[in-house]
């Protein structure tokens, strides 16, 4: 019983410092996301200024390959991927606002041409957290005021958590080290006290006893003593 | 023994390095819906070593997670040479699900 309440105490303890590292993680983890975010959001503007460039001009007779070339030209397609120093979106989607308003395609977007958060397709929860970040962008042409389409990114945060995770590894692990060490010196100061005060109460109850039986021997000797000048 | 399990997942964690070791380095790909309503992908692969067998993998999931559509196309099909570095391909397919069924799609390269 005593082993088993110490290991609880023990587990206890781990799960403690473990659950005060989780924090410093997620912490971390949310810095990253959300530089991440409004990195996205830049990139998607700028393709959307692209797109609304390249529509204005080519409404009628689009093709994709021109777009490409467009970018190209303007970008530089090799730009766009190393744009991303950690994970970076595989697709740019393009959708034209009559192929969201006819729902031939699921944007994610509201009435408004903006991302709607409440959307199935915006969302991926694994891993207990939403591990997708969509970030949508209308375009417009010709200066009109109804975007004409809207750029779509999404940016998966997996990689994201897993080089969070890495990158502080080390500062993690010296974390739960010097926390683990904490703890033991902790325990040593409290159990140093113990002892001291659990001794002289075992000293005291034995001493009591000793001297309960001394008293005992020395009344004898006392009234053995009395007898012995009464006698002579 | 927990404490010592704890510190070499912490190590593991250091070394981690990407598991998807077959994938190429690749530029984003652009979706645009065409003109008979389905997906179109279109992009450029720039070729970033000595790779000749490239071929673009996509798969696409419904809002259930399961998978409606897979396809591995050859992005060199049409050249017998080899790819050299910084070689540009532009590639470009359609993919035949109704585009509102699908909720999440993957695309990537592999060079086998």
């Amino acid at each position: 019983m005593y082993l088993f309440k110490r290991f609880l105490v023990i587990l206890a303890l781990q799960l403690v410092i473990l659950s005060f590292i989780s924090t410093i993680f997620v912490f971390n983890f949310n810095l990253e996301r959300e530089a991440l975010k409004k990195q996205s959001k830049q990139f998607t503007e700028l393709i959307a200024k692209q797109a609304g460039s390249f529509y204005s001009k080519n409404k009628k007779n689009f093709n994709p390959k021109d777009f490409l070339v467009f970018i190209d030209k303007s970008i530089g397609i090799d730009e766009l991927a190393s744009s991303f120093a950690i994970t970076r979106p595989n697709i740019i989607s393009i959708y034209l606002a009559e192929d969201i308003n006819s729902g031939l395609v699921k944007a994610g977007v509201d009435q408004n041409y903006q991302k709607d958060d409440k959307a199935d397709i915006n969302r991926n929860t694994k891993f207990f957290f939403n591990n997708k970040y969509v970030a949508i962008k209308p375009f417009y042409i010709n200066n009109q005021d109804k975007p004409y389409g809207i750029v779509r990114v999404e940016i998966d945060n997996i990689p994201l958590f897993f080089r969070t995770l890495s990158t502080n590894a080390v500062f993690y692990l010296l974390l739960f080290l010097i926390l683990n060490n904490q703890a033991f010196l902790f325990y040593l100061w409290t159990k140093k006290k113990k002892p001291a005060g659990s001794d002289l109460e075992y000293i005291k109850e034995s001493s009591i006893g000793s001297i309960k039986i001394m008293q005992k021997i020395l009344n004898q000797i006392i009234d053995d003593h009395d007898k012995d000048k009464r006698n002579k | 023994m927990f404490r010592i399990s704890i510190i070499v997942f912490l190590f593991f964690l250091i070394n981690i390095k990407d598991v998807e070791a077959g994938k190429l380095y690749a530029a984003t790909a652009f979706e645009t819906i065409n003109a008979n309503g389905k997906i179109e992908f279109s992009g450029i692969y720039s070729n970033q070593g000595i790779e000749s067998n490239i071929f673009l993998k996509f798969i696409a999931k419904d809002k259930y997670g399961e998978i409606i559509e897979a396809a591995k196309i050859p992005i060199n099909s049409n050249s017998t040479k080899i790819l050299g570095r910084k070689d540009k391909i532009y590639y470009n397919f359609v993919i035949n699900s109704k585009p509102s069924d699908i909720y999440s799609k993957e695309l990537y390269f592999t060079s086998e």
